[in-house]
C-alpha cells in the first residue's frame, strides 16, 4: 500500500469519525456507515461537504450511494481529486 | 444593498405567526450574507403562563426560539438568493442539523435579536451556514454551522 | 399549568429519572398535537413539530433533573449544542420517546454533558443530540 494512499485513508478517516461521532479507529476500511455507526443521508451530505472543502473539489450528489465506507470514500475522492493512490 | 420587510419575508418563509421570527432583513448579500433582526416582545406566547414574582433571569427567551429565529434567517438567505439566480425550491424545508453552537448570553422582552448569517457552502438541497447572534453589542450566541434541507414527500416516511 | 420559565409550549408530558453510574438516566415522553402553542404556524397547511421543539422537549426533561437533583432552585440552562440532528419526521398524532443520558463533570459540577436520542411512537429515530448544559442557581437572585 502507497504511503500516499495510507495518508489519505488518514485524513479521510478522521473527517468521517468527526462527523460521525466516533474515535477515528473504529472507522475501517470495508465497515459500513450505515451499519454500525447509524450514519443517514443528513450524516453523508455533511461527509460529502467536508471533504468538498478539504480538497477543494466537487464530487457529484450520485456518487453519495456509493460512498458507503471508508474505502469507497477513498475510490470516489480518488477519482475525482484525480489521486494516484 | 438589499433590505426586506416582513411583507416580503412572508413571501420568501412557510412560516407562519406565532413562529415566524424574523421581522426584518437589515441587509442580504445573494449567496453570501445576510443581517436580519427579530424583537422579543412579553406579549409573545412563550410569556404565557410563567408563575407571578419571578426573578428577572425566568424572563430569558428560551434557547429553542432562538435558534430557529437563527435558522430562519439563515433560510431567507438561502431562498432569496436561490430565486433571484433562478432556481426554485421544491419541498418542505427543514432544520437538518447543527454543530458547534455556543449560547453565551440572553435575550429578554424589548430585546432585539440581530442575526449575521453567511452561506458556508451549498450542496444541491442542502445548505450550510453559520453565523453569529447579537443583542445590540452583546455577542450572545454563536453558531458554528447549521444545515438546511429541503426534502419531497416528507410524509412518506411518517408514521406513529 | 404555570411554569418557572419561559418557553414555547409544555414540551414534556411525564419525564421519568433515575440514577446511572456517572449521571442520570432521564427518559421522558411528549404527544405531539396540533393545538400546542405555535404549532399553527408550522405550517399552516399541514403541522410538522419543529426540530427545534424536539430540543425543546429535551432541555425541559433535563431541567426537571436539576431540580430533582439540585433542589427546586437550580435551573439547567443550555450551554452548548456540540450537535443535533433530526430524522424522522413528528406530526400530531405522534409521540416523541426521549432518552437521555446525563454526565456530570467530576471537577465541574455545574456542568452536565446529555447524550440524547429521541425516538418516534413507531421506533423510528427522530433525533440525536450532544448537549453541555449548566446548573445555575436562581435562589438568590435578584428580583430586579
Amino acid at each position: 500500500m502507497s504511503e500516499a494512499r495510507e495518508k489519505h485513508l488518514d485524513e479521510l478517516r478522521e473527517i468521517v469519525a468527526e462527523v460521525l461521532e466516533v474515535e477515528p479507529e473504529e472507522i475501517t476500511e470495508t465497515g459500513s456507515f450505515v451499519e454500525e455507526h447509524e450514519a443517514d443521508s443528513l450524516r453523508a451530505i455533511e461527509i460529502l461537504a467536508r471533504i468538498e472543502k478539504k480538497y477543494k473539489i466537487d464530487i457529484p450528489q450520485s456518487e453519495l450511494p456509493r460512498m458507503e465506507n471508508l474505502k469507497a470514500v477513498h475510490d470516489v475522492v480518488a477519482t475525482q481529486a484525480g489521486w494516484q493512490d | 444593498m438589499t433590505t426586506l420587510e416582513h411583507a416580503d419575508i412572508r413571501r420568501i418563509l412557510p412560516h407562519r405567526h406565532p413562529v415566524l421570527l424574523v421581522d426584518r432583513v437589515l441587509d442580504l448579500e445573494p449567496g453570501v450574507r445576510i443581517v436580519a433582526t427579530k424583537t422579543v416582545t412579553g406579549s409573545e406566547p412563550c410569556y404565557a403562563g410563567l408563575d407571578e414574582n419571578l426573578q428577572g433571569s425566568a424572563y430569558a427567551y428560551p434557547s429553542s426560539l432562538l435558534v430557529e429565529s437563527f435558522g430562519q434567517t439563515g433560510a431567507v438567505l438561502w431562498l432569496y438568493s436561490a430565486a433571484t439566480s433562478g432556481e426554485r425550491r421544491e419541498g418542505t424545508l427543514i432544520f437538518g442539523s447543527a454543530r458547534d453552537v455556543t449560547i453565551t448570553g440572553s435575550a429578554y422582552p424589548g430585546d432585539v435579536l440581530r442575526h449575521t448569517v453567511e452561506i458556508d457552502q451549498l450542496i444541491g438541497d442542502n445548505a450550510f451556514m453559520r453565523g453569529e447572534t447579537w443583542v445590540g453589542d452583546r455577542r450572545i450566541a454563536t453558531l458554528g454551522s447549521v444545515l438546511a434541507v429541503v426534502r419531497e414527500e416528507l410524509a412518506a416516511g411518517t408514521g406513529s | 399549568m404555570s411554569r418557572r420559565f419561559a418557553a414555547p409550549l409544555t414540551a414534556v408530558d411525564t419525564v421519568d429519572i433515575a440514577d446511572a453510574p456517572a449521571g442520570a438516566r432521564v427518559e421522558a415522553v411528549k404527544r405531539i398535537t396540533g393545538d400546542d402553542p405555535y404549532l399553527a404556524g408550522h405550517y399552516p397547511d399541514f403541522t410538522i413539530y419543529p426540530g427545534v421543539f424536539t430540543l425543546e422537549s429535551v432541555h425541559q426533561a433535563i431541567r426537571h433533573w436539576a431540580t430533582e437533583r439540585h433542589g427546586p432552585g437550580a435551573v439547567a440552562e443550555l450551554a452548548t449544542i456540540t450537535s443535533i440532528s433530526f430524522a424522522a419526521p413528528l406530526l400530531p398524532g405522534d409521540t416523541l420517546r426521549i432518552g437521555c443520558d446525563l454526565t456530570e463533570h467530576d471537577d465541574t459540577p455545574t456542568a452536565v454533558r446529555a447524550k440524547v436520542r429521541c425516538h418516534r411512537g413507531d421506533g423510528a429515530l427522530s433525533a440525536r443530540m450532544t448537549l453541555e448544559l449548566r446548573i445555575d442557581r436562581r435562589d438568590g437572585d435578584d428580583h430586579a
